[in-house]
């Protein structure tokens, strides 16, 4: 009687260890087993579909599917501390942005440190934010905006998407720049903060491309924080005499490593993502998603990223004084 | 507009779409019946799919996804006491008991029913009302939202089943909890005691299948010979019969009802609609005591209001392009990759197309309520697992379903901890409810309120009295409003007072 | 047990309609002890607060945030102390049924090792992987609540979790703790 459960039971330990034995990655071509890509942001956000792009194209590169996986919270210090504290072999990745990267360690204590526990694999594009107003609001230049601003400060109402956010840093920056002082609304994210300007509670917003397009002729754009015109009409903000505000207003979209990772696999990654930029099913969506594909390699990223640092610290003393 | 309507039709009714409407229902309802797996995550998981198919067929797929999801959250809320996604934890109250029952045929059946008809109902009014809806929804701002909120906790803690004295105490315990890690506005640490992992504040998730699944199982080990359904036989029982369901229509149409009006407020919720929803159903009731002991009404209100939500939910999306929520936000992403942008130049350009995936949303739940049923018995066989092995794997899930989320093993701890706080809440009579509510509640609250302080520039009571009549509105009828909830209910609290979900083992 | 209609001026919001004499009235029970626990709570939060609540961030000369962190903490410490008082006199007045009294011994054991597995649990989920850790668990309590038909706890126990990490990582790529690193 016992014959017949005994050899099931061998036969199902066997295959357990099988299984297990067969799963131990010991091949030594890297990569052998998916890489997980962290992302320290909510889901849906334009975060989240880059990463969805970026995971439906990269495998074919690097040969092994990219499982995303998403850690919000604590403004992206939550997910970023966990890939700073994750294995440095290569298997995990972070795609996060420069106002997470470079800007958390001047506003609180960070449990990492972004220079020394991480590595620039790739900057895989950026997005230039605009500043918007309703289409029927009374500004109709930054600069009726700014000179109304210094007349009755505090009357003028900024709605963003978040302390020191995407729309936030840009809009302080200008403010700061042009030495006016506005209130600052927040909202949970660009979209509301959107809303808040289409129903009339706050004047403006910093928002990108693919949303100001959607909005049509329900907003008008003043300035747009880059180096070059996105809009054809719409002036940038050097044109318009702040020459210092786009490098730090500009979103980008960065991935990165764990400091430690072997030299080898960096470069096998970097090469991946290289190539993946070049991949024109890869751009036909990113295109359609309204963003850009400007590729930059992690080592070109890296310089940038030094120059960030000293920026942002500068911002931020000079806004919280 | 006519025009618009036919055409919008003829793109719709292709095989490839209903086929996909479909797979993507069954999915979602797998993925729901999931612990943990919010329908957040399956929409981004299964979002690049849509990315190679056509507009018409990959949005009213993901469409498909995000119902049956919402649906499929019921599933193990009945079977097992796990609610699959926030929105169920109200099915749990009578949905376990009905189990337990040996009705749990009935409850799922009830359940489908309910979630197919309020959303159906719901989807069609969008439809007919969506300039006005978008119009209302525009007009909750700040104050309006923070004004709803305090109502909502307040009605919640006030029509309970236990004293309102032991409900607030659960309201202030909630509002502390949610007061843990980050504030709303300025993301400063608050009660972190400079511990990391509390940072980013305590989740909801752990929170909620904590409070709910295991304090279930804890109680059913009490007894670790009992059986898990008191009938041996056919433990899943039989199906629901259209006389039942018709009994609970006034139930299903109110709960449709506020399902609806909580979806078109941007940043409630459908978890706050499925309790709002209860307690609305349990007020209206000719036996309130009823309520928690396994009654199908039980089951109906809940989950016609929180497929209710999705109808309205998706207005400010289509028509401004702004999504309301993470859902619609990855909606929203789905659309752009099409090289759709929603908004108002979407809709005045290519408004058949608007009309086809709005005309999917109705489609979906006539799908829905098909695919449910097929798959229901699939489903309710859960049951006929014996005890010693259901429970360990309810753990298992229940576990997995907690760490999914964020892959943080603090998760795990919270889970327990609130699973504790949950049993000795049974046993010493304390209904979690309001605790959930303001949990989630608080942070909206304190929230919109900054937000309202800021717009008003220092003048809050001017500000709101002059510009914001529609919250001046709900602040001054919550008081009314309050007292008759509590007036209405007051039937449900006595000296000796039952617990919402189980009665209690002993003298009484 | 027969209600009294209510008339509103006798109600008293905080023990409801039936107006019936307490059984055992005036005794210490254990919603005194959680009414005591309340207060003690408040006190705890107002001592904690300053050195809890971070000060908002000076922002163009003022603060950025209007509604001051520690606003609604205090508000919360200062219901919490009222709700407290209020429910420590009414607690006499109570005669709830203690769920906990009725437990016995051997429901305590139950729920005990119960409560130990689900730490061990979350103790070895990632140091040991998902398939290994759930199988262990899964096992274990099978065993404890009755099962004894080894080859089925066998399978439930390795078969379960193999298929839900297979259809988690693969099919619907999310991640759970893999294999322990050897």
């Amino acid at each position: 009687m016992f014959q017949l459960p005994r050899r099931m039971f061998v036969a199902a330990a066997v295959a357990a260890g099988v299984a297990l034995a067969g799963a131990a990655a010991f091949a030594e071509d890297y990569p052998s087993k998916p890489i997980t890509m962290i992302i320290p942001l909510g889901a849906g956000g334009s975060h989240d579909l880059n990463a969805r792009v970026m995971t439906s194209v990269l495998p074919s590169y690097l040969g092994e599917p990219v499982v995303v996986q998403l850690m919000p919270g604590a403004s992206g210090r939550i997910g970023t501390a966990a890939a700073a504290k994750s294995k440095p072999d290569g298997y995990t990745l972070l795609f996060t942005h420069n106002f997470i990267d470079e800007l958390q360690q001047h506003v609180t204590k960070l449990p990492y440190d972004p220079n020394k526990d991480f590595v620039v694999v790739a900057r895989t594009n950026y997005a230039p934010p605009s500043l918007v107003v309703r289409a029927d609001s009374k500004y109709k230049t930054l600069k009726e905006m700014l000179a109304d601003a210094k007349a009755n400060p505090g009357k003028v109402k900024f709605g963003h998407s978040g302390q020191w956010g995407a729309a936030m840093v840009p809009g302080a920056a200008l403010l700061q720049a042009a030495g006016v002082k506005m209130t600052l609304v927040p909202y949970k994210g660009g979209g509301p903060a959107m809303r808040g300007v289409l129903a009339g509670d706050v004047d403006f917003t910093v928002a990108f491309p693919s949303v100001i397009t959607s909005q049509g002729d329900k907003v008008r754009t003043l300035v747009t924080f880059a180096d070059k015109r996105v809009f054809k009409d719409v002036p940038t903000s050097g044109e318009l005499g702040f020459p210092d505000v786009a490098s730090i207003a500009t979103m980008q979209r960065i991935v990165l490593a764990p400091a430690g990772i072997p030299k080898d696999r960096l470069a096998k990654l970097r090469e991946g993502f290289a190539k993946m930029s070049k991949d024109k099913t890869y751009m036909k969506l990113l295109d359609k998603l309204g963003e850009n594909d400007e590729f930059m390699t992690g080592a070109d990223y890296q310089k940038m990223r030094e120059k960030q640092d000293k920026s942002y610290a500068t911002l931020v003393k000079e806004l919280t004084k | 507009m006519l025009h618009s309507i036919l055409a919008s039709i003829d793109l719709l009714m292709r095989l490839d779409t209903l086929l996909m409407m479909s797979f993507g229902l069954v999915l979602g309802i797998f993925i729901g019946a999931l612990p943990g797996f919010t329908t957040t995550m399956a929409m981004a998981v299964l979002l690049p799919i849509s990315f190679f198919l056509s507009p018409v067929v990959g949005i009213p797929f993901l469409i498909g996804v995000y119902k049956g999801g919402i649906y499929g959250g019921s599933i193990p809320a009945v079977l097992v006491g796990i609610p699959g996604t926030g929105a169920s934890v109200a099915t749990t109250y009578d949905g376990l008991p009905l189990t337990k029952k040996g009705q749990s045929r009935k409850a799922l059946d009830m359940a489908l029913a309910a979630s197919a008809i309020g959303d159906f109902v719901a989807s069609f009014f969008t439809i007919l009302l969506i300039g006005p809806i978008a119009l209302i929804a525009m007009k909750f701002g700040p104050p309006e939202l923070a004004a709803v909120m305090l109502l909502s906790m307040l009605i919640i803690a006030f029509s309970g089943t236990t004293m309102v004295i032991k409900s607030l105490m659960m309201l202030l315990l909630g509002m502390f909890f949610a007061m843990i890690g980050q504030d709303p506005i300025g993301a400063l640490s608050r009660f972190t005691f400079g511990f990391f992992p509390i940072e980013s504040g305590i989740n909801l998730l752990p929170m909620l299948i904590g409070l709910f699944a295991i304090p279930e199982v804890l109680l059913s080990i009490e007894e670790k010979t009992k059986p898990f359904v008191e009938k041996s036989v056919r433990p899943e029982g039989d199906r629901l019969t259209l006389h039942e369901l018709s009994e609970c229509k006034r139930t299903i149409a109110r709960s449709t009802v506020l399902g609806a009006v909580i979806g078109v407020i941007p940043g409630v919720g459908q978890v706050v609609a499925a309790l709002m929803a209860y307690a609305a159903a349990k007020t209206a009731s000719p036996h309130p005591e009823k309520f928690g002991t396994g009654i199908l009404e039980g089951v109906a209100a809940p989950e016609a209001a929180n497929n209710a939500v999705n109808g309205p939910t998706m207005v400010p999306l289509l028509t401004l392009g702004i999504p309301g929520d993470n859902i619609t936000a990855i909606l929203l992403g789905a659309f752009v990759v099409q090289g759709l942008r929603p908004g108002p130049q979407l809709f005045a350009q290519q408004a058949p197309l608007i009309y086809a995936i709005l005309f999917s949303m109705i489609i979906a739940c006539v799908l829905l309520y098909a695919l449910g049923y097929l798959l229901i018995p699939l489903f309710s066989k859960v049951v006929m697992i014996r005890k010693a092995y259901l429970v360990p794997l309810t753990i298992v899930f229940a576990f997995v379903g907690t760490y999914v989320y964020r892959s943080n093993v603090f998760d795990l701890y919270f889970l327990i901890f609130f699973g504790l706080l949950g049993y000795a809440a049974r046993k010493l009579s304390f209904d979690v409810t309001p605790l959930v509510m303001a949990f989630i509640l608080t942070p909206v609250l304190e929230y919109s309120l900054g937000q309202s302080i800021l717009l008003s520039q220092g003048n809050l009571l001017h500000y709101v009295v002059i510009e914001r009549p529609l919250a001046l509105g709900i602040i001054l009828a919550t008081p009314l409003l309050t007292y008759l909830m509590w007036y209405r209910t007051r039937k449900l609290r006595n000296p000796n007072p039952v617990n919402g979900t189980l009665p209690l083992p002993a003298e009484q | 047990m027969s209600r009294k209609p209510a008339i509103l001026g006798r109600t008293s919001i905080v023990s409801a309609e039936a107006d019936r004499p307490p059984q055992r009235g005036g005794r210490i029970n254990f919603n005194t002890v959680l009414a005591a626990a309340c207060v003690l709570f408040s006190i705890f939060l107002y001592l904690v607060i300053p050195s809890e609540v971070e000060r908002p961030p000076v922002l163009f000369g003022t603060t950025s945030a209007a509604l001051d962190p520690a606003f609604f903490p205090r508000l919360v410490a200062t219901c919490f102390l009222i709700v407290g008082l209020w429910y420590l006199r009414e607690s006499f007045r109570l005669n709830d049924a203690n769920g906990f009294r009725s437990l016995k011994r051997s429901n305590y054991v139950s729920i005990g090792f119960t409560t130990v597995m689900f730490i061990v649990y979350a103790s070895i989920l990632q140091p040991l992987g998902f398939i290994l850790s759930s199988a262990l668990v899964v096992a274990v309590l099978s065993i404890f609540y009755g099962a004894r038909n080894w080859a089925s706890i066998v399978i439930v126990a390795v078969g379960v979790p193999a298929i839900v990490y297979v259809v988690f990582r693969r099919a619907l790529t999310v991640a759970l703790p893999e294999f322990p690193d050897f």
